[in-house]
C-alpha cells in the first residue's frame, strides 16, 4: 500500500472547481495503464449478402471473432453460434470485450460455412480446416465505438489462394455493433463516516482520510478512490466519494475500506479497516449501523485480526447514471490531437547517427516519430477529419529569426497537415529546412493551441484538444509556461509532454499535478484543472504497459472532467 | 433603435476555500466571501460554521457590473459575534471570463491565491463565474454561441506563427 499512498500529492484532491462539479477527480490519480479506465463493451455481429456455397441451400455461417497482437499474432476471443440457411445472418453470440481507449484493439473476424454433417457439434469442437472459408474482416475497436450508431460495416474479402497477389474478392459485409454494459454507465456516490478512531497516544493528531480498494485474486488490492484528508478530526465526516460500479467490477465484488491516518512524509498509518462490497455497503446505510474498523496483526505465519473500537457509517448512499465518455463521444464529441517537435540544438545535427532527430535509412524510427505514431495512431480515431496542426518551436526556419512555434508543412497560413502521415512528412521536411536553435520554451506553443481550443469554443464546437509536446530539453521559460497553462487549464484542452534523450527530467515534473502542487500563475491566478502529464521517453522500454498507453489512459477522465461540468455541452444518451 | 445597457449580470458561484489560516494556525470556523467591484457594490455568502480551514458554499451569488469594470474582488472573512476580519482576498480580473473568444454564457472555473492583509500566501479560492445577459439584449439574438453543428468546420484555423 505504501506506493499508491505516495504518488498521492499530499493525499488531496489537485483541481480546484471544475474537478469538484464533475464528481471525484481523485479517481484518476490512481487510474493506472492497465487500462482501469476500461468501459465494458458488448459486441453484436451480422452480416449481409454471403457467398452462396452450397448448391442446394444457402450457407450456414457462423463467425470467429480474433484479437490480434502488437506482433502481429492472432488470438481467438470468441465463436458465435451456427446459423442455419441464411446469406444475411443476424447471430445471437454476443462478446463481451473492455473498450480500452489508451490501446490500438485490432480484431479480425473470419466467416465459415459449417457444413451439415457438422450442425450437431459445439461450435468450439469444429476444425476450421474442414469448413468452407466464406470471408475475413478486420477493424479496430475505436472506430466502432466512434461512430455515432456505434455500428461499423465492413467488407468481407475472400482471397482465393493467400500466395498469390491481386485482389481479393468482396463478399459480403459485416456489421459491428457495440453497446456499452449498463455497469460502466451506473456511477454510485456514498458520504462515509467514522467514529471514535483510535489515537496513538494522547498527543498525536489525527488526519484521516479513507482509500477504497479493489480486491483481487492475486496481488494487492487495486486502489479506486479516495476521500479528502480531514484536518485533526476523531469523528471524521467526509465529502462525497463517487465509483463507477465497472471500477469495481461488481456491486458484490470485495472492496478494502481502509481509514488511513495522513503524515506528509507519504507514509500514512493504518487505523483501520473494512471489507465490504458495494451491496453489503448500501446495507449499512439502509439499517443505519455502522462496522467495526479491525486491523491484522501477523505473529509469524499466524494472522490475528483486532477488532476497533471505531466504526465505519455510511451515510449516504445512491446511485445514478452518468454519462460516459462514449456517451459524448456519441453526441458529436471528438477529441483533436495537436503536436509540437523540440527543434533545439541539443538534439543534436539531424545527420549525425547519434542525433535525437537522426533519420535512420534502414527505416529506424527515431524517438520524435515513435512517440509521433504511438500517440497519433491512437487518438487519429476521435477526429473525424485527421488533420492536425503541427508544430515546430525552437528552431531558425530559411531566412528567419528564431521561431518559437511554426508551422511544420512550412506553410505561413495553415497548420494543420493530413493524417498521421502528414505529420511525419512535414516533420522529415522541416528537418531539411530548418537551423536547430534554441531555447526550449513552451510558452508560445500552449497559448496557440489554447487560441485553437478557445476559437472552438466560441465556435459552439464539441472538439477536446489533446496537444502533444516532445522536447528533448527542460523548459527554459518555466513562469511563461505555467502561466499559459494556468490561462489553458479551463479549456478543452490536455497536454501531453514526453521528454526524449537523457537529459534529467526532475523539474518537469512540476508540471504534473499528481507530483506537485496546483500551478500558479505570477499574477495568483491557479489551475482549475490538472490538464498536463509528463512522461520521459526512457521509461517506454520498461515494464510491459507502454508509458504511451499510461499517459493516454488519463485522457477519458480528464475529459469527462471538463465536459461534465460544462452545461452547454449534452451528451447523447 | 438599439438597445444597450452600461451593466451586466455576474453569477459567481463561490464554491469553496483551501488552507486557510490566521495567525499561522488552521482556522476553526465562521468563514464566508464577499464578493465586491467596490466598497458599495457587494454579496456575501452565508457563513461556514464547519469546514474549518477549507470551508465550502456553493453558494451563487448575483453582482451587477459595470461592463467597463476590470476586475473583481474576493474576500474571505472570518466572523464572530464582535469581529470581522479579513483573512484573505484575491482579484479576479474580467479578463479571465470575458472577451476574446469565450461564448455568452460560458461556465469559467477559475481559482486565485489568497493573500492576507500583510501580502503573505494564505490558501486557495476556487468559485466558477458566468456572464448573464441582459434579457432584451439576448432577444436580438446578439452574441449567441453557434448551435453545435457537426459540419461547422469551415473556419481556417490559420496559426499565424512567428
Amino acid at each position: 500500500m505504501g506506493n499508491c499512498c505516495s504518488e498521492v500529492a499530499g493525499g488531496r484532491e489537485a483541481g480546484g472547481g471544475r474537478a469538484a462539479a464533475a464528481g471525484n477527480d481523485a479517481v484518476n490519480h490512481f487510474l493506472k495503464s492497465r487500462g482501469m479506465y476500461g468501459s465494458q463493451m458488448e459486441l453484436s455481429f451480422s452480416a449481409t449478402n454471403l457467398r452462396d456455397r452450397d448448391v442446394l441451400s444457402k450457407s450456414d455461417p457462423m463467425l470467429i471473432g480474433y484479437t490480434k497482437g502488437k506482433d502481429g499474432t492472432l488470438a481467438e476471443a470468441f465463436r458465435t453460434e451456427v446459423v442455419f440457411n441464411s446469406l444475411n445472418p443476424t447471430w445471437i453470440t454476443k462478446h463481451t470485450i473492455t473498450f480500452e481507449f489508451e490501446a490500438v484493439q485490432t480484431l479480425v473476424f473470419c466467416a465459415y460455412d459449417i457444413d451439415t454433417q457438422f450442425h450437431n457439434i459445439d461450435v468450439k469442437m469444429l476444425k476450421l480446416e474442414e469448413q468452407q472459408f466464406l470471408g475475413e474482416a478486420s477493424c479496430v475497436l475505436s472506430e466502432v465505438v466512434t461512430r455515432p450508431s456505434r455500428s461499423l460495416t465492413l467488407d468481407l474479402l475472400y482471397r482465393e489462394d493467400p500466395t498469390m497477389s491481386g485482389n481479393p474478392r468482396h463478399c459480403g459485409q459485416l456489421i459491428v455493433h457495440a453497446e456499452e454494459c449498463i455497469s460502466s454507465k451506473t456511477l454510485v456516490e456514498m458520504v462515509l463516516r467514522c467514529s471514535d478512531l483510535e489515537l496513538k497516544d494522547l498527543f498525536s493528531k489525527s488526519d484521516p482520510f479513507l482509500l477504497i480498494s479493489k480486491i483481487v485474486e492475486v496481488g494487492l488490492p487495486i486502489p479506486v478512490c479516495k476521500t479528502e484528508v480531514l484536518k485533526n478530526d476523531h469523528s471524521p465526516a467526509w465529502k462525497p466519494v463517487y465509483l463507477s460500479i465497472q471500477q469495481v467490477g461488481s456491486k458484490e465484488s470485495p472492496l478494502m475500506i481502509e481509514c488511513f491516518n495522513f503524515n506528509s512524509s507519504g507514509k500514512h498509518d493504518l487505523l483501520g479497516k473494512v471489507k465490504k462490497s458495494l451491496a453489503e455497503l448500501e446495507k449499512l446505510h439502509s439499517n443505519g449501523e455502522g462496522e467495526n474498523l479491525f486491523l491484522t496483526t501477523t505473529v509469524g505465519h499466524n494472522h490475528q485480526n483486532k477488532v476497533l473500537k471505531s466504526q465505519l457509517f455510511v451515510d449516504k448512499f445512491s446511485q445514478s447514471s452518468q454519462r460516459t465518455f462514449l456517451d459524448y463521444l456519441a453526441g458529436g464529441c471528438e477529441l483533436n490531437f495537436m503536436v509540437a517537435v523540440d527543434f533545439t540544438a541539443s538534439n543534436g545535427n539531424s545527420r549525425l547517427p547519434d542525433s535525437l532527430h537522426y533519420l535512420d535509412p534502414s527505416g529506424r524510427l527515431n524517438a520524435y516519430q515513435r512517440t509521433i505514431i504511438e500517440v497519433g495512431e491512437v487518438l487519429k480515431f476521435y477526429d473525424s477529419e485527421k488533420r492536425f496542426p503541427a508544430w515546430g518551436f525552437g528552431a531558425r526556419p530559411i531566412d528567419g529569426p528564431v521561431s518559437h512555434c511554426f508551422n511544420l508543412n512550412g506553410s505561413n497560413n495553415h497548420c494543420e497537415v493530413d493524417g498521421i502521415q502528414g505529420i511525419m512528412t512535414a516533420y522529415t521536411s522541416a528537418l531539411y529546412n530548418v537551423s536547430l536553435a534554441g531555447p526550449t520554451l513552451f510558452g508560445p506553443v500552449i497559448s496557440n493551441a489554447a487560441l485553437i481550443a478557445s476559437q472552438s469554443l466560441a465556435n459552439g464546437g464539441k472538439k477536446y484538444f489533446v496537444l502533444l509536446i516532445i522536447t528533448d530539453g527542460v523548459v527554459t521559460d518555466l513562469q511563461e509556461t505555467i502561466d499559459a497553462l494556468v490561462k489553458a487549464s479551463d479549456l478543452p484542452l490536455s497536454i501531453l509532454i514526453v521528454g526524449v534523450g537523457g537529459a534529467d527530467f526532475k523539474e518537469m515534473e512540476i508540471f504534473d499535478a499528481d507530483k506537485g502542487e496546483r500551478l500558479e500563475t505570477s499574477s495568483g491566478r491557479i489551475a482549475s484543472r490538472d490538464i498536463v502529464q509528463f512522461i520521459p521517453f526512457r521509461d517506454v522500454q520498461s515494464g510491459e504497459i507502454s508509458v504511451f498507453q499510461a499517459l493516454l489512459a488519463k485522457l477519458p477522465s480528464q475529459f469527462l472532467s471538463y465536459m461534465r461540468s460544462s452545461n452547454d455541452i449534452q451528451p447523447n444518451i | 433603435m438599439k438597445a444597450t445597457s452600461s451593466f451586466q449580470t455576474l453569477e459567481i458561484t463561490v464554491l469553496s476555500c483551501e488552507d486557510l489560516r490566521i495567525n499561522g494556525r488552521s482556522v476553526k470556523k465562521n468563514t464566508c466571501v464577499v464578493v465586491r467591484t467596490d466598497p458599495l457594490n457587494f454579496r456575501e455568502t452565508t457563513t461556514d460554521t464547519e469546514g474549518g480551514s477549507y470551508p465550502s458554499w456553493d453558494q451563487k451569488l448575483a453582482l451587477d457590473m459595470s461592463i467597463r469594470e476590470t476586475c473583481i474582488t474576493l474576500e474571505v472573512h472570518c466572523r464572530t459575534l464582535s469581529v470581522d476580519r479579513i483573512i484573505g482576498s484575491a482579484r479576479m480580473p474580467v479578463n479571465d471570463f470575458m472577451g476574446g473568444y469565450f461564448p455568452q454564457g460560458y461556465l469559467s472555473f477559475l481559482s486565485y491565491r489568497l493573500k492576507d492583509p500583510k501580502g503573505l500566501d494564505n490558501g486557495i479560492i476556487n468559485v466558477s463565474v458566468r456572464l448573464r445577459v441582459p434579457e432584451y439584449l439576448s432577444r436580438g439574438k446578439v452574441g449567441h454561441p453557434a448551435a453545435p453543428k457537426t459540419n461547422d468546420r469551415h473556419h481556417n484555423l490559420g496559426c499565424h506563427c512567428r
